[in-house]
Order: C-alpha cells, then sequence, then structure tokens
C-alpha cells in the first residue's frame, strides 16, 4: 500500500473483520481483504485470534499471525503492530468470541486514544446476523472506537436474506454473495489469490476456476475498491464523510491540493 | 508545617511483594504532588534504589547510624512523606526498637504521622504476622496489604479460618493488589524505571522509550486499580495529617 496514488500513505488503515456470533464470514471477509491487498501488491499483514482453528496463518504464515488475545504475549503480537503508523494495511480476523475481551481491552490499553494519535485508521468490519445481539455488537463498536469507520458487511452465503438490522450511520456496506463450492475451497484452503485475475491481464487460456473467479469475486472487487477510494478521499480532506460523527476534513489542503 | 509522615511496608516473610508495593506507593505520592524520599533496607545491595535512584538510600537498619537517618531527619527533611521498604524479617525488630526509642510515642502525641503497610502473602506464616506485628503499632496507621502474586486467595473460601486472622485487628484498612501481568513485570524490571515512568513510556533517564503499547497498558490498568484502593482507604488523609475520616481511623 502506499505506492502510487498520492492519496495514499497519508493514514495506516487496520481492518477488522468482526462479529457477534459464529459463521457470519468473518474469516472469509479477511481472505478476501488479504487477497485484494495481496493482489493489488499492496503492503498488509494479516491476524487472526481464533489460535484452535487458525486460517489465515496457516495459508500465508510469512504474512499473518495467531494472536492468543487471552495471554499478555498474543495481546503484544496484536495490538504493538497495530498502533503503528508504518503505511502497513492491517487485517485482523477478530474470532466472535474475543469480541467482548477485545473491546474490553481496547479499553484498559487506552487503544483508541493511541490509534488517533498516531494517525492510525481503524475500519471495523461488522458482520450481520439476524440475532438481537448484532445492535449490542454495533453500540458497543461505536463506543469503544468513536473514530472508527463501521462497514457493514452482509456475507448472502451464510445469510441469504436481507436482515432489517439497526439504525446506523456506518461508512459503507459491503455485500459478499454466496460463492460457488470451488471458490470457497479455493480461498479457504490454498494460497490462491482470486482478485489477481481482475487486475491482471489475463492469459490466453483460463480454467474453469478463473472463469468462476472473474464472474463472482469482481462484484466484491468493485466494493473494496470503492472502499479504499473513499477511504483515501476521507483522509485526504477532499471527500464527504458519510460517517455523520466525523468531520470531513481532517487536514489543511496542502500547497498544490485541490 | 505539616505532621512529617513516615510509611513503613514490611513484612518478616520474603517475596510477598514489599518492594513492588513501595515502588507503586512512590509513584502514587508523587503523581499527587507530593514531595517523597525513600529508604531502601535491602543493604547492601538495595533493590528500590534501582528503580528510584534519585531519591532512595540504601541503608542498614540494624545500625543507629542509619536509623537516624530516617527519623532524625523527618521535620527537616524536605519531603513531606518518606517511605521505607524494609528486608524481610526486619519488620519486628525495627518496631520494637523504634518502640524503644520513643519514636513510636512521638507518634502517639501526633509529632509524627507513621503509617505500616504490612504486606502479606497468601500463606499461613505470613498471616500469623499479623498477631505478632499489629499489637506494636496500636496508635499508627496500621494497613493490611493482601499481595496476590498468584491466584490464591487468603483463605477467603474458609471463613473460619479468615477470621480467626483478620477479625480482631484493629486497621486502618486492607488493601488488595492485583496480579500484575508477568510479562509487564519483567518488562519493569528490565527497564529499571519507575512504573509510571514506563507507562510514559520513557526510559530512565527519561527519555522516549520502546515500551510494548501493550505492556504499558498492563501496567497502567493494574496502577489505576492500586490507585483506587489507595483512594479508598484515604492514604492522602493519612499522610497529610487530616483528622482521620471514616475508613481511615488510626487503630
Amino acid at each position: 500500500m502506499n505506492e502510487g496514488t498520492g492519496l495514499r500513505g497519508r493514514a495506516t488503515f487496520i481492518y477488522i473483520c468482526c462479529s457477534r456470533e459464529a459463521r457470519v464470514g468473518n474469516t472469509l471477509t479477511a481472505r478476501l481483504l488479504l487477497d485484494y491487498f495481496l493482489s493489488s501488491r499492496d503492503r498488509a499483514i494479516g491476524f487472526e485470534t481464533d489460535i484452535i482453528h487458525p486460517a489465515l496463518s496457516r495459508l500465508f504464515p510469512e504474512l499473518c499471525s495467531a494472536a492468543d488475545l487471552s495471554a499478555a504475549r498474543g495481546q503484544s503480537i496484536l495490538f504493538d503492530r497495530l498502533i503503528v503508523a508504518d503505511g502497513v494495511t492491517k487485517v485482523v480476523d477478530l474470532w466472535h468470541a474475543h469480541l467482548d475481551l477485545f473491546l474490553r481491552l481496547i479499553s484498559d490499553f487506552d487503544f483508541h486514544a493511541e490509534v488517533v494519535q498516531n494517525r492510525v485508521q481503524p475500519i471495523l468490519l461488522l458482520h450481520k446476523d439476524d440475532r438481537e445481539r448484532f445492535r449490542e455488537g454495533y453500540l458497543a463498536l461505536r463506543k469503544a472506537l468513536p473514530t472508527a469507520h463501521i462497514v457493514m458487511v452482509h456475507n448472502r452465503g451464510v445469510l441469504a436474506h436481507e436482515v432489517a438490522g439497526p439504525r446506523t450511520n456506518a461508512f459503507s456496506e459491503i455485500v459478499i454473495n454466496s460463492l460457488s463450492k470451488e471458490l470457497r475451497f479455493a480461498l479457504e484452503a490454498t494460497r490462491w489469490l482470486g482478485f489477481r485475475l481482475i487486475v491482471r491481464t489475463p492469459a490466453s487460456t483460463i480454467t474453469p476456476l478463473e472463469v468462476l473467479a472473474r464472474s463472482e469475486l469482481r462484484p466484491i472487487h468493485t466494493q473494496l475498491e470503492q472502499l479504499r477510494l473513499k477511504l483515501d478521499l476521507v483522509h485526504a480532506g477532499v471527500g464527504p464523510s458519510p460517517d455523520k460523527s466525523r468531520p470531513a476534513r481532517t487536514r489543511p489542503r496542502g500547497p498544490g491540493e485541490r | 508545617m505539616t505532621t512529617p509522615a513516615l510509611i513503613v511496608v514490611g513484612a518478616d516473610k520474603g517475596g510477598v511483594g514489599k518492594t513492588t508495593l513501595s515502588r507503586v506507593l512512590i509513584d502514587y505520592l508523587q503523581t499527587q504532588g507530593i514531595a517523597v524520599r525513600a529508604f531502601d533496607a535491602e543493604f547492601p545491595r538495595g533493590t528500590l534504589k534501582r528503580f528510584h535512584p534519585d531519591l532512595t538510600d540504601v541503608i542498614d537498619l540494624t545500625q543507629t547510624s542509619d536509623q537516624m537517618k530516617i527519623l532524625d531527619t523527618l521535620q527537616d527533611a524536605g519531603a513531606k512523606v518518606s517511605v521505607v521498604d524494609i528486608r524481610a524479617g526486619r519488620l519486628g525488630p525495627t518496631l520494637k526498637t523504634w518502640d524503644e526509642i520513643g519514636f513510636l510515642e512521638a507518634v502517639r502525641d501526633r509529632v509524627f504521622t507513621f503509617a505500616l503497610f504490612h504486606v502479606l502473602g497468601p500463606s499461613i506464616s505470613s498471616l500469623d504476622e499479623i498477631t505478632s506485628v499489629a499489637p506494636l503499632v496500636a496508635n499508627s496507621f496500621y494497613l493490611t496489604v493482601k499481595n496476590h502474586i498468584n491466584d490464591t486467595t487468603f483463605f477467603e473460601w474458609n471463613p473460619t479460618a479468615y477470621e480467626s486472622y483478620f477479625s480482631g485487628v484493629k486497621s486502618a484498612g486492607d488493601i488488595s493488589i492485583p496480579k500484575l501481568d508477568e510479562l509487564a513485570y519483567e518488562q519493569v524490571e528490565l527497564a529499571a524505571v519507575p512504573f509510571s515512568r514506563f507507562v510514559e513510556n520513557r526510559n530512565a533517564a527519561n527519555e522516549p522509550a520502546n515500551h510494548s503499547f501493550v505492556l504499558r497498558g498492563h501496567v497502567r490498568n493494574w496502577m489505576r486499580q492500586i490507585s483506587a484502593e489507595l483512594d479508598r482507604v484515604k492514604l492522602l488523609d493519612i499522610v497529610g495529617s487530616k483528622k482521620p475520616k471514616k475508613g481511615a481511623v488510626a487503630a
């Protein structure tokens, strides 16, 4: 990340995939985000807090770490890196069972003050479910990290119907359509980068899996591109902030900026 | 002029966290803007001095000259509070000596304020100390300190045993010291700085350091809990020699 357009690199983004419930697509979203950044040749690393069934660190051990949030060493692996404004995008797959612990730790550690001071921008990707606790999750996250951008994620593969959800002033919303079995296997069990097929010129021959990837991943890629563009614009102070709790402009315009 | 205060942190049993509490007390008082000096009775090595070198003297409490260093200078040392970290095994003998030379009588006459933090470990031998130490400081502020150095409970699960140690003691209060994460504790040890400076991410020379954000968080949170305990027993009222209020009554 932060190579390319001049807009990038002003804030370090941390994407935290979270949910109140199990099996709402948290890990898949984290995997897709990593895929997206790696395919775009951005600098990104990942973390996951489910140390019993690690997924990301199994597939990408050189880029991803499993952090046991119940012990100081694991907390250090995660938080000591998240607060650093090094321009490296961080993707966190927060195990649903650790959400309350995560909220307690960020309160104990004054995490919010630290990220604000360091110009690190958390983006909370909260996964929808059809239970009442979803609203609690939203409110708890909003309270714990008031300057974070909250992005609602609706994974139609696990939750086919529309969810009313709470009235929110979310930064954005991402819909992940149900993916075919072959594509899910490739994403969950291999290091294959699906978005690479979209950002690169295709070879003359493509496999059936690549055909699937092009059709099913393109809408997700478009949404992730839009999210990143929106983040870049908001943090460069040149776009309106749809999140009403935050001011649109975070810094004055520099010389030569429009 | 306010009455100078002497705070002694002691226990006859070793390894119960006397120096750790002394360090926290110094941090707490300094944070409140109170001038503090300290004496480290771990002669000749000194442990407290490692963390607070600028305000700590290493002393040998078996020597009269070193006793004088503490007691004869209380009035004009320039520090409102003197903290003495007494080495294991020396609490009883030191209190007896101070009784003999009339210091405890002066405390009774309000010439000095004297508070004893009696640090207890979760063992029978440690709790047994209460019955021998408490009577020696009958006119002082006697505070028992339950230092949770591990996950034991000071026999709270057994009301009979618990009551036998704590119910008959007239004290100014008891405080609980929660357990600090081992990794955080070790990092502060390595850094050799006061807890507060570790939290501020500074080194021994008071320059910016690179301490772990998480471990600083653990120490900060731990100190907050202890500060709440010290607020609860009204330590500032005690060292300020104000008339003790409810919850901070001299025994």
